[in-house]
């Protein structure tokens, strides 16, 4: 029995010696030279899983209508997809994978900005242009010329968010509580610094942690300080766990909070107290100009595109109107080529509004929401 | 102001019964079999979504729970006959990490069948509220804790009064005079994960309500604080489950109310530690037995507290065919891999095979500490954490030289395993498990929150690859991969002469029978100090080299996953075993690289295949030695 099972485990364990050389040998599938290869990265699973499969719903969308619609220049685009669970270890592996494939000529990614920089070093070093569909983090693109975003920076928009509750809430003593990641911390601090110039007083400045699911000990701390409105920097699942908590202690102070809390999911899980929250958003479905994506998106999907999923739309269109760009002047596409075109596009009108790019950063403006009666509205 | 401060206790009372029903799943398991389930957190979030399934498809919410609650128990019995069972020969560590693997694979699956995303979960009765000065109490705060009540007492009752109970307490005490009584102790062990399974699911669906919603991955973060209540109630003790779970919430609450909501975690993890110290069996723990290595240390021909006896009393030695290959033949190895930038010019080969030198000299370090020494540490994260931050910072303010960041790094590492491990003297068996995993949780919160020094979540950009002394340039990733191969080179002879020396021979001897080590004369506790301080050192260098191939520090990259896959690659290889710790680090090093292929099965295929290794070659694939 004994010495069977030791066979058995002997050739379990070659079989994964042989997957393993295998798979290291050939890391990457010979493209043809007919088509247009990008790289997708993003976590796909893990703590972050939930938006990065929006990133590739939107990816896969739009490679679907780009190929049916002629592909660039002729030639099929052709998206490898790779998850990187949000572990700035395996981005850098990606981002080696991708730069060493000679066919990949720009890369889509990643979801956080953590694992955006650390990709993005490589890509810098291979010259391949990234576009990140998300990453805010102002360090990003000072790595190099190749890094592009769809986003504004947290600096510029933290402004809009004070400005936002500034104009819809009482502000004179105001709480702001951020999501302990680096774009929560960055907003955090931005906007508390933001209202204290303009005269309001922060009697609460709290972080909440990534796993944390209990905020009582936070609202009777907020019941205590007696506040006239709420900066909520945070993603939508937490956020729609606070807002229960708040609304069951009774307060009922205005929540403002940036465009992670546009997200029907947080109506569905917070109910009916998510009702007045204010947010501000690039991407809203109800608006009369998005509806070709929306409506695809709906067809393809079954669910509304999410803010996320916008992101990634705009990222890879904009890689490929930078690659049809050359196409139609009829230059080769190369990953210097292209990165100089992505750079020098036209204002591009794109669901998340007009990308323009200064150094890889675009300027936008928001759009300003409030929940009403369990659906978004327009504000502004 | 005394309001506030009542209010907050009332908080943490109510947050302290949900933690004390996930530690009681612990407890129950703990107590019967000796084992850490760390399978407890996937059952919860199986029942809770298993509820949320059957409610969506439009069952009603009393008759959903029940139902939810049986396929948890039965799902938590096949878990011990699966996982187990046929690891009762095997080293002790096995069966603690074949339950890992199965949270590795219920989390992926989760994932897959209901996304990643988090969901509504009906709670009827949170529309209840009652305000008690600045807090309040909703109708679920009543049902939870009226259950934990209500399951605890049962419990006792069922544990004192009937003839399966005493049965079960008979299994914990001495499971050979047991079975010698007529006890079907197999049985019984299976009875508890069932009863554990039940437990969790309860835990499970209750929380759902607490949060009103459920999400795939809750598993991690309850079951740690299911943990860390057991361990602070004192592991087997029914009602120091409760206790713990109570006065952990209080702490938290407290902590979050008067320090900051950011720090809660750290102080509460910090409490458990000092409560370690001070009482190292917990508020409530009995240590009538652990002096001879635990309740089933008593049942082998020699009582023993090692890592690599297994649950039936073997010493992992037996009837083992161990691989070791000579220290020549290993630098000889790592010199045929340095020829690899020669053969092949691709980068991604290169930036995976550093990885897995980075992983491999963890494995060493790790091999030295728990394998060795016997030292369950599956905090070990945080000495690679300490090392990357040490070298990114020194890189980035004062631009050392190499060998200098290095040695920094190192030294850095050392000193914290050193002063951080030393609780960890006085505990034994399972426990250090635990302490260790506190241990490795508060690095890792601290990293994220001093945001002063480490710059937090935004992590270190810019990490400058260093040059030599001489002048060498290091900043291609050829000089890095050689740079890894140069540090592992290192790491293994230091590891090979400490093993291979009367030093290594006193280490075993009091991870085979600490007891009986002092009684020799040996001093026990500066054998300890010695072995966190080397190990310490070696994660140091690791951290270090990662920094500089990363270019980029941040704290995600030393969570407790980053602990588990590197017990996980020790054990695969082999205890205390130089060759099986490199040959399990690469292994599982590469594992994800190579799984890419299957996309979002990957993580699946991850736990299956560390699962299918452990039941067919559970001393490792190299031996323990």
């Amino acid at each position: 029995m004994n010495r069977r099972l030791n066979w058995l485990g002997r050739a379990g364990l070659a079989l994964v010696a042989a997957g393993m050389l295998q798979g290291l040998a050939s890391p990457a599938v010979a493209q043809s030279q007919d088509s247009v290869t990008f790289g997708f990265f993003a976590p796909l699973t893990g703590r972050f899983g939930a938006n990065g499969e929006r990133f590739k719903e939107a990816v896969n969308l739009f490679v679907e209508q780009t190929n049916a619609g002629g592909g660039i220049g002729g030639k099929p685009l052709v998206v490898l997809t790779e998850d990187d669970r949000g572990e700035p270890m395996q981005a850098t592996a990606i981002a080696q994978k991708l730069s060493e494939n000679k066919d990949v000529v720009a890369a889509i990614g990643s979801f956080t900005s953590g694992n955006s920089i650390a990709a993005g070093e490589i890509f810098a070093a291979a010259g391949v242009p990234q576009v990140s569909p998300s990453s805010s983090h102002p360090d990003y693109t000072k790595i190099s010329k190749f890094q592009f975003r769809i986003p504004n920076t947290q600096d510029t928009m933290s402004l809009k968010y004070v400005s936002a509750l500034e104009e819809n809430a009482p502000h004179k003593r105001v709480a702001v509580i951020y999501f302990q990641d680096d774009w929560g911390i960055f907003v955090g601090n931005a906007t508390k610094a933001a209202l204290e110039k303009d005269g309001a007083e922060v009697p609460v400045f709290e972080a909440m942690l990534p796993d944390a699911r209990d905020f009582r000990p936070l609202v009777t701390k907020l019941r205590q300080a007696n506040v006239d409105s709420i900066l909520l920097a945070s993603h939508y699942g937490p956020s729609a766990i606070f807002l229960q908590q708040l609304r069951q202690a009774g307060l009922e102070q205005t929540v403002v909070g940036p465009e992670t809390l546009y997200n029907p999911e947080l109506i569905t899980l917070a109910g009916d107290a998510a009702n007045g929250v204010i947010t501000t958003t690039y991407f809203f479905p109800g608006d009369p100009t998005k509806v070709a994506f929306v409506d695809a998106y709906k067809a393809k999907y079954g669910r509304e595109p999410d803010l996320w999923a916008a992101y990634a739309y705009d990222a890879i269109a904009i890689a490929t109107a930078g690659a049809k760009a050359l196409a139609d002047a009829g230059k080769p596409i190369t990953r210097e080529a292209l990165r100089d075109a992505i750079a020098d596009l036209p204002p591009y009108d794109g669901v998340t509004g007009v990308t323009k790019f200064v150094d890889g950063t675009p300027a936008k403006d928001l759009t300003i929401l409030k929940i009403t009666d369990g659906a978004y509205t327009l504000l502004k | 102001m005394l309001e506030l401060f009542l209010s907050q206790i009332l908080n943490g009372v109510v947050i302290g019964f949900v933690y004390a029903l996930i530690a009681l799943g612990f407890s129950l398991v703990f107590g019967v079999a000796n084992i850490i389930n760390f399978a407890q957190g996937a059952l919860l979030m199986l029942g809770a979504f298993l509820t949320f399934t059957m409610v969506r498809l439009g069952a009603p919410i009393a008759v959903a729970i029940p139902i939810a609650i049986v396929i948890t128990t039965a799902t938590g019995m096949l878990i011990e006959r699966l996982a187990l069972r046929p690891l009762q020969n095997a080293p002790y560590i096995a069966p603690l990490l074949s339950t890992l693997a199965i949270a590795i694979i219920f989390d992926a699956a989760a994932e897959m069948i209901w996304s990643a995303e988090i969901q509504a979960f009906p709670s009827p009765l949170s529309k209840y509220v009652v305000f008690v000065g600045s807090a309040y109490l909703t109708g679920v705060d009543f049902l939870i804790i009226a259950v934990s009540l209500g399951v605890m007492a049962g419990l006792m009752l069922f544990l004192s009064r009937s003839w399966m109970g005493k049965a079960l307490r008979a299994t914990a005490q001495d499971p050979e005079a047991a079975t010698q009584m007529g006890i079907n102790v197999p049985l019984m062990r299976q009875f508890s994960f069932g009863l554990a399974g039940a437990l969790g699911a309860l835990a499970g669906v209750l929380i759902g309500m607490y949060y009103m919603s459920v999400f795939p991955q809750m598993g991690i973060p309850y079951g740690l604080k299911g943990f860390a209540a057991a361990l602070l109630g004192g592991l087997s003790s029914i009602p120091g489950a409760i206790v713990g779970g109570i006065l952990l919430g209080i702490f938290e609450s407290l902590a979050s109310g008067y320090v900051g909501e950011g720090w809660r975690d750290v102080i509460a993890f910090s409490v458990l530690l000092a409560v370690l110290i001070v009482r190292p069996h917990g508020l409530f723990g009995n240590k009538s037995l652990d002096a001879l290595g635990g309740a089933s240390g008593a049942t082998g021909g020699i009582p023993t507290t090692s890592v690599v006896a297994s649950m039936a009393g073997a010493t992992g030695r037996t009837k083992q065919r161990v691989l070791e290959a000579p220290l020549l033949v290993l630098l000889a190895v790592i010199a045929l891999f340095a020829l690899l930038p020669v053969l092949s010019g691709s980068n991604y080969l290169l930036q995976v095979g550093t990885q897995a030198a980075i992983y491999a000299v963890l494995a060493v370090s790790l091999t030295l500490l728990t394998g060795s020494a016997g030292v369950i540490s599956i905090g070990h994260a945080a000495f690679f954490g300490v090392g990357a931050y040490a070298a990114a910072l020194a890189g980035r303010n004062w631009g050392i030289p190499a060998e200098a960041a290095f040695l920094l790094a190192g030294i850095a590492a050392a000193v914290f395993a050193a002063v951080l491990y030393w609780p960890t003297i006085r505990l034994s068996g399972h426990t250090v498990g635990l302490a260790t995993l506190a241990i490795g949780q508060i690095v890792y919160l601290v990293c994220l929150n001093w945001v002063d020094v480490t710059r937090g979540p935004m992590g270190i950009p810019g990490v400058q690859r260093p040059s030599l002394l001489l002048g060498i340039d290091m900043k291609s990733l050829t000089a890095q991969y050689w740079q890894a191969l140069v540090v592992l080179a290192i790491a293994v002879i230091i590891a090979f002469a400490m093993l291979n020396s009367p030093i290594g021979r006193t280490w075993r001897a009091i991870r085979e029978d600490r007891l009986a080590a002092h009684a020799s004369g040996v001093p026990v506790s500066r054998y300890l100090v010695l072995v966190f301080l080397v190990s310490g050192f070696l994660a140091g260098l690791a951290g270090a080299q990662f920094a500089f191939l990363q270019n980029f520090v941040s704290p995600e990259s030393f969570m407790i996953d980053t602990s588990i896959v590197l017990i996980s690659m020790i054990v695969l290889g082999g205890l205390g075993n130089i060759t099986g710790a490199l040959i399990g680090g690469v292994l599982l090093a590469m594992l994800p690289e190579v799984l890419r292929e299957f996309a979002e099965y990957r993580m699946v295929a991850y736990g299956a295949i560390l699962l299918l290794l452990l039941r067919f070659r559970p001393q490792g694939l190299a031996g323990t030695r």
